[in-house]
């Protein structure tokens, strides 16, 4: 497969996108591009072009955000400006096509999302990415060290979240062994 | 040095501006004014590419104004994310506090190979 990693450009092809999740293939489908324009979220993707014209496989979207500091032990807040709140990554979506999913193309696009937010972390000192995971995405996100967050205000889904510092640690390290097979569990991945 | 024909429609409130440009600037003509707003724009987005921002200043060197455009954003690196609010419950950020001031857990195995996979 020869997949192409980028940020999303006005002559992808996204309309032939389905991951088996009408609302993230609609929001590909309608308003990745427009967001990113209007500086919403910038949407990363993975494209083949076996016609001519990119088409996009997998994506993800990433954006700043924060945690707001009531409620946050002091410990954390060192170092930042008494009135500011935490600085964070917010990891809005990751969808894979339903014919590239089960071979690891999520896993991927996960990849380049930390490699980002490791890259801009070192300007904004954000240490931590968050990501509204639906129900049945969570122990996917799991394997990678995503912790789940109680207390959620949204029956849907499931704020988690994951330290880059671990992120980096697990560049450091070797992989072991070829036993982790990957179980698929979201639909969209 | 072989030149292209160039025409445009503009509004009359714009040629009007361009007008008073080109006087102010003493450019004496529409075709070297668009050179010239060209090189000024060709300089802004590389700048942009380089992931420099374009500011104004006072005399003293503080910023006055920094030129944010969805066009130029479009051509700066990837660090220049946007920022979004989410909201969080009283109880999440308490757990999330709890959970990132403990001990860091030591990365999965799927983690280490998605992250050493090239």
């Amino acid at each position: 497969m020869d997949i192409h990693f980028r940020r999303l450009e006005a002559s992808d092809r996204t309309d032939t996108f389905d991951c088996g999740n009408a609302q993230l293939n609609e929001f590909l489908h309608r308003y990745a591009l427009k967001n990113q324009h209007r500086m919403f979220g910038v949407t990363y993707v993975a494209v083949q072009a076996p016609g001519g014209q990119p088409e996009v496989i997998g994506y993800f979207t990433l954006a700043n955000t924060s945690i707001p500091r009531q409620g946050l032990p002091q410990e954390l807040l060192k170092g930042l400006p008494k009135y500011q709140s935490m600085p964070a990554f917010l990891l809005g979506r990751l969808a894979v096509h339903k014919n590239y999913q089960g071979k690891r193309l999520g896993e991927v696009l996960l990849s380049h999302c930390f490699e980002h937010c490791l890259a801009i972390s070192k300007l904004t000192g954000a240490r931590y990415l968050i990501a509204d995971a639906k129900e049945s995405a969570v122990t996917w996100y799991e394997r990678y060290n995503f912790r789940k967050i109680e207390g959620s205000g949204t029956p849907h889904s499931t704020k988690m979240f994951v330290d880059l510092g671990v992120v980096n640690t697990a560049i450091k390290q070797k992989p072991t062994g070829s036993h982790m097979g990957l179980t698929r569990t979201d639909s969209a991945i | 040095m072989k030149t292209v024909k160039f025409q445009a429609d503009l509004a009359s409130a714009d040629d009007a501006v361009l007008n008073t440009l080109m006087k102010e600037l003493e450019v004496r003509s529409k075709a070297d004014f668009l050179a010239k707003a060209l090189a000024l724009m060709n300089w802004a987005v590389r700048e942009r590419k380089r992931g420099h921002k374009i500011v104004t200043m006072d005399e003293q060197g503080e910023v006055i104004r920094e030129l944010v455009t969805p066009e130029l954003e479009r051509v700066a690196p990837d660090f220049s994310l946007p920022s979004v609010s989410t909201t969080w419950t009283l109880e999440e950020v308490e757990d999330f506090g709890r959970l990132a001031s403990g001990d860091q857990p030591k990365p999965t195995a799927h983690l280490i190979r998605a992250m050493n996979r090239r």
